[in-house]
Order: C-alpha cells, then sequence, then structure tokens
C-alpha cells in the first residue's frame, strides 16, 4: 500500500523551476524525494541506519529511543519510496534504490561540509564563466591548501606553482593566460624530465606562445610530440594545471582580470588521479 | 562511517537544504539571480509573485547569507551557487534513481566503487526490456553497442552468440576494444581471431586488449563514443539478458569511461592480442 504523499513523490514529479533560470540543467523535475528525505530526522536517520545493516524493529527502537509507532511510521513512508525492504524475518534492509541514494546523499553532505573550505577562494573570483557541469566538478579542490601571497611573500602562489612544475614530467593545463615565466618553467621541466605537456588554450594564447623566446623549443617539441596542443574558441576563467607532482587552480577576479594571489593546491595519488579525470572530462567537452 | 556522525554538520546540512527547497517562491528567486543580479522589480516581473512575497523571501535569503545586495540588486553568493548546482545535480540522480526504481530493486548492485556516489549523468537513461513479441531486444541493443564505434571498453560475462559479426567488425575497422571479461571468454575470443584472421578482407584494427576478470566483477556495461550501455544480475545471482539501460548523453559516457577506469585498476595486466591480429607485423596497415 502506497501513501498518498509518497505516491505522489513516485509519480507526480512536477517542474516548479523552468529550466531557463539554471543554464546548462534541463528536465529539471522536483525536489520532492530529497524533501522527503531530508524533511524529517527520524527518516533520514532510519535510512544511513539501515544503509550500514539490516535491522529489526525492536533494534531501531533501541537505537533511537522513539516509540514503536513513530519507528513504524517512518520505515513505511520508506517502504513506499521503495528506499528500504522488509524481509521474510522481519528485519528490515536498505533496497538498492535506497543504497544508490544514500551514497548520493552522502556525497552531497560532503559538498555542503565542505563547501566552506572552498567559501574564501571561491567568493574573492569570479565563477560566471564557468558552465555548471565544471563548476560541479571543481569539487574535487575540496581537499587543497590555499596557498595566499604574504606580505612577506607577495609572489608565493606563482613562486610554489613553478617549483612544483619543474618537477614535473606529465603535465596537463588548461590556460585562459600567458605568462613568459610559466611558459619558460613548462618548457625547462619538458626537456629536464623528457616530459609531455597536453594543453587546451585558446588561439590568442597559442600566438603569444608562438611569439615568445621559445618558439623553435615548443614547435620542436610539437613535433616531436612531447606537446599536444588543443585550441578553442572560447573557454571558462580556469586556469588549471595538474601533473604527476601537483594539482592547482587559479580563477579571475571578474571576467578579465586573473588573480595571481591565491591558489588552490591538490597533493596526493588519489587527489591527482581527480585532477586527470577533470582535465580529461574537461577536454572532451570543450575540444 | 557517514557524515551522520558529525552531528553539527548533519543538522546544519538538514536546515539548508529545507530552506532552500521547501519554499517554491524562494527557489524561483534563487532561479532568477543565477545567472546575474537583478532588483525586486526584475524579480517581479519574471516570477508574477507580489512584491511583499519575494521582499519577504529576498529578507529571509539575506538574513541567512544565501544572498547579497548592492544598490538594491541581489547577488547570489559563489557558496550558494555552488550548493544550488549540487541539489540540483542530486535531483537528477534521484530521478533517475525514481524512475528505474524498480527495475534497480531487482538488480543486484553489490557496487562499491567512488563514481556510483553521483549518478546524474544516468538522468535521461532508456531501459529497454525484452518483451513477449520482441524476446531478444535487450540482447540486440547489447549487441549493437559492441559494434559501429571508434572505441569500445567494457565488462561483459558472455560470448555473444553474435560474436562472429562482433568480433569481425573489430578486426576489419579502424577501432580500439579494451575489454575485461572472464577468462573462458577472453580463451574464446582469441580463439575466434585466430581463425578470423586469415579470412579477413583487410584488417584496420588498431587494437584488442582483454583483462582478465580476476576481482569477479558482477556487472555488465559497454561504453563507447556512441553510448552507454549497463547490464546487472539478477539478486538470485542470475546474469539479466532482458533488460538493459541505455544512454547516449556525453555525460553518460563520461560516466562509463570513469567506471570502466574504476574497474580497470581492480583487475590484473592488460594482454594486447597485437600479435594474433597481425601476426607479419603492421606493416603498410600500422
Amino acid at each position: 500500500m502506497c501513501h498518498w504523499k509518497t505516491l505522489f513523490i513516485l509519480t507526480e514529479g512536477g517542474i516548479i523551476i523552468s529550466e531557463e533560470f539554471f543554464e546548462g540543467i534541463c528536465d529539471l523535475a522536483d525536489f520532492n524525494l530529497l524533501k522527503f528525505v531530508v524533511s524529517s530526522e527520524l527518516r533520514l536517520r532510519l535510512l544511513f541506519s539501515l544503509y550500514e545493516s539490516s535491522k529489526s524493529i525492536k533494534e531501531l527502537e533501541g537505537e533511537f529511543n522513539r516509540k514503536s509507532g513513530n519507528i513504524s511510521r517512518g520505515l513505511n513512508e520508506l517502504m513506499s519510496c521503495k528506499l528500504i525492504e522488509r524481509l521474510p524475518n522481519k528485519l528490515y534492509v536498505i533496497s538498492s534504490i535506497g543504497f544508490l541514494l544514500v551514497k548520493n546523499l552522502e556525497n552531497l553532505m560532503f559538498y555542503f561540509d565542505n563547501i566552506n573550505y572552498f567559501e574564501e577562494f571561491s567568493e574573492n573570483h569570479s565563477l560566471r564563466s564557468i558552465p555548471n557541469k565544471f563548476l560541479k566538478e571543481l569539487s574535487i579542490f575540496y581537499g587543497s591548501t590555499l596557498v595566499e601571497s604574504t606580505i612577506t611573500e607577495f609572489a608565493k602562489p606563482i613562486n610554489m606553482y613553478l617549483e612544483n612544475i619543474r618537477k614535473s614530467t606529465y603535465i596537463c593545463m588548461i590556460l585562459p593566460v600567458f605568462s613568459k615565466l610559466f611558459m619558460d618553467a613548462i618548457a625547462e621541466a619538458l626537456i629536464e624530465h623528457d616530459g609531455y605537456l597536453d594543453i587546451i588554450t585558446t588561439k590568442n594564447i597559442y600566438d603569444l606562445i608562438i611569439k615568445s623566446d621559445n618558439e623553435k623549443l615548443f614547435r620542436s617539441l610539437m613535433r616531436d610530440k612531447k606537446i599536444n596542443l588543443y585550441i578553442v574558441e572560447d573557454m571558462p576563467n580556469i586556469f588549471f594545471t595538474v601533473t604527476d607532482v601537483f594539482g592547482s587552480l587559479f580563477l579571475f577576479y571578474d571576467d578579465v582580470v586573473f588573480d595571481n594571489s591565491q591558489m588552490l593546491l591538490l597533493d596526493g595519488e588519489s587527489n591527482l588521479n581527480d585532477a586527470y579525470r577533470f582535465y580529461r572530462f574537461f577536454k572532451n567537452e570543450i575540444v | 562511517m557517514t557524515n551522520l556522525s558529525n552531528e553539527e554538520n548533519f543538522l546544519k546540512f538538514q536546515e539548508d537544504i529545507k530552506f532552500l527547497i521547501n519554499s517554491e517562491i524562494r527557489l524561483k528567486i534563487l532561479g532568477c539571480l543565477y545567472n546575474s543580479g537583478a532588483s525586486i522589480k526584475q524579480i517581479e516581473a519574471k516570477t508574477n509573485y507580489s512584491y511583499s512575497s519575494i521582499l519577504d523571501n529576498i529578507n529571509k535569503l539575506e538574513q541567512k547569507e544565501f544572498i547579497y545586495n548592492i544598490d538594491d540588486k541581489f547577488y547570489l553568493y559563489n557558496k550558494t551557487r555552488v550548493k544550488l548546482i549540487n541539489i540540483l545535480y542530486f535531483n537528477k540522480s534521484a530521478k533517475f534513481l525514481r524512475e528505474n526504481a524498480d527495475f534497480l530493486n531487482r538488480s543486484l548492485l553489490d557496487i562499491n566503487i567512488d563514481i556510483i556516489k553521483d549518478l546524474s549523468a544516468l538522468d535521461g537513461s532508456r531501459l529497454i526490456e525484452s518483451t513477449s513479441t520482441d524476446l531478444f531486444k535487450a540482447t540486440e541493443i547489447f549487441q549493437r553497442s559492441l559494434m559501429g564505434f571508434k572505441f569500445l571498453k567494457g565488462i561483459f560475462p558472455y560470448f555473444h552468440p553474435r560474436h562472429h559479426d562482433i568480433i569481425s567488425y573489430w578486426i576489419d575497422n579502424d577501432c580500439t576494444v579494451e575489454l575485461i571479461l572472464p577468462d573462458e571468454v577472453s580463451e574464446a575470443v582469441k580463439n575466434f581471431i585466430i581463425d578470423y584472421v586469415p579470412k579477413s578482407p583487410g584488417i584496420k584494427n588498431r587494437f584488442v586488449k582483454l583483462k582478465p576478470n580476476d576481482h569477479n566483477i558482477q556487472f555488465a556495461f559497454t561504453v563507447s563514443d556512441k553510448c552507454l550501455v549497463l547490464a546487472f544480475y539478477t539478486k538470485s545471482g542470475q546474469f539479466n539478458q532482458n533488460s538493459v539501460l541505455v544512454s547516449t548523453n556525453p555525460e553518460a559516457i563520461t560516466f562509463g569511461l570513469k567506471l570502466f577506469e574504476e574497474y580497470e585498476q581492480l583487475c590484473g595486466p592488460y594482454v594486447s592480442l597485437e600479435d594474433i591480429i597481425y601476426p607479419n607485423g603492421r606493416g603498410d596497415n600500422y
């Protein structure tokens, strides 16, 4: 039997925001399932508890110290939504979609919890040029370190960037800015470590690279397939780098002014794998 | 352990979500401000809500630091933008789960890899099921996913009944194939290629690489430049040949590539079939 409210959640849908408001996200469905799970603390806690292990109603009563009527009602509501099931031995168990929903909810909670790490950095910069699909993936930087200019070390982010890039061998970059300093350090790394550079940039930046002192070197590295270059007409304002040593992100103050005073810095194998994955995703989408 | 262990974070999460999504008018205001700042008058014109209701909700949003105002125009904080994006993508995951609830609840989902924490890319997938008048509908979809691509990656547990068409396509076309297969299926593929190569009209294959399914992955999928096809075992442990989830969305293809990458790392090394496909070297075909 289906409770009328949960039946609505499963069948009615109902778009309450038209997609035009949120560029890039189409077919915006209702928020009812999220509302249903989150609006009751007990329901949410029951769902997470059964995600940990299957339990009897007695065990759940003990765990939550609530009346059996309340626990039963919560369980019935979750069952109506097919998020949990009752086994013949009367144990309650999470269903496949309940399991997947909890995984996705945990992820959402992780983003909400960790947004604060990103807050200072993100509020100082413009995110307007970054499409939603890329902005969402920038959550890979939630575990990063914020490196900032200080009064005693004004160029700290840039120095740290250059120091890391010189140690790198496999470099991938999304490059919306040109700096001879960066290009010299990259060239040095490619020669020193017999490295590779995969780079996405605009025609303007490419022209500046080619016109710089390193023209011959870059052309020969491209001939030797040490540099793979992808030119795009337009790109979001993110200066992103991932190498076998570090990952980094610089943003713009607004649509035109690059900020070299703050950098998010990533390290660790797992974070760098995520960053390489972001780069591949970005490349697939934009090139 | 889940995030619920952190009581303070949990309560803040619950409060934020409830506040953001429990009111249609608030959501519409946030939607109006998503792409650019707007005054109350501009929001009124876009939403048709009364000035006073907009003002009331704008005040609440401002008090809770979701928006700020400069010169009578209101703007989203970037943290609000990022929170909204994550809620909206979560809803795509929820929509996928809701629409395929019965199928997924019948399926064995003993999958504990990182990528399932965000299923938004699967929103818009179609569930294709065999019917009494089209018994092999799902198998045929799976078969079609194994041909007509530039690259193919995937995991599947059986030697397809139409393997002649499939493997000859791999050999005769300019494509790459990377698969995770049980040992018996790998052997069958190799033996077929050994027999087929001398009869092939013109080999163009770039490479076929196989990995053993030594992690006992009970789940099947293919991902190519064209589509993602997912198939599952039933809870009783049988491979369900009668239903597949299919998506041609670029986001789903990216999801499939990430999925393959995760499983690729779990299984043993690749075996290249280069020597079998090109017994005399690549020659002019290289």
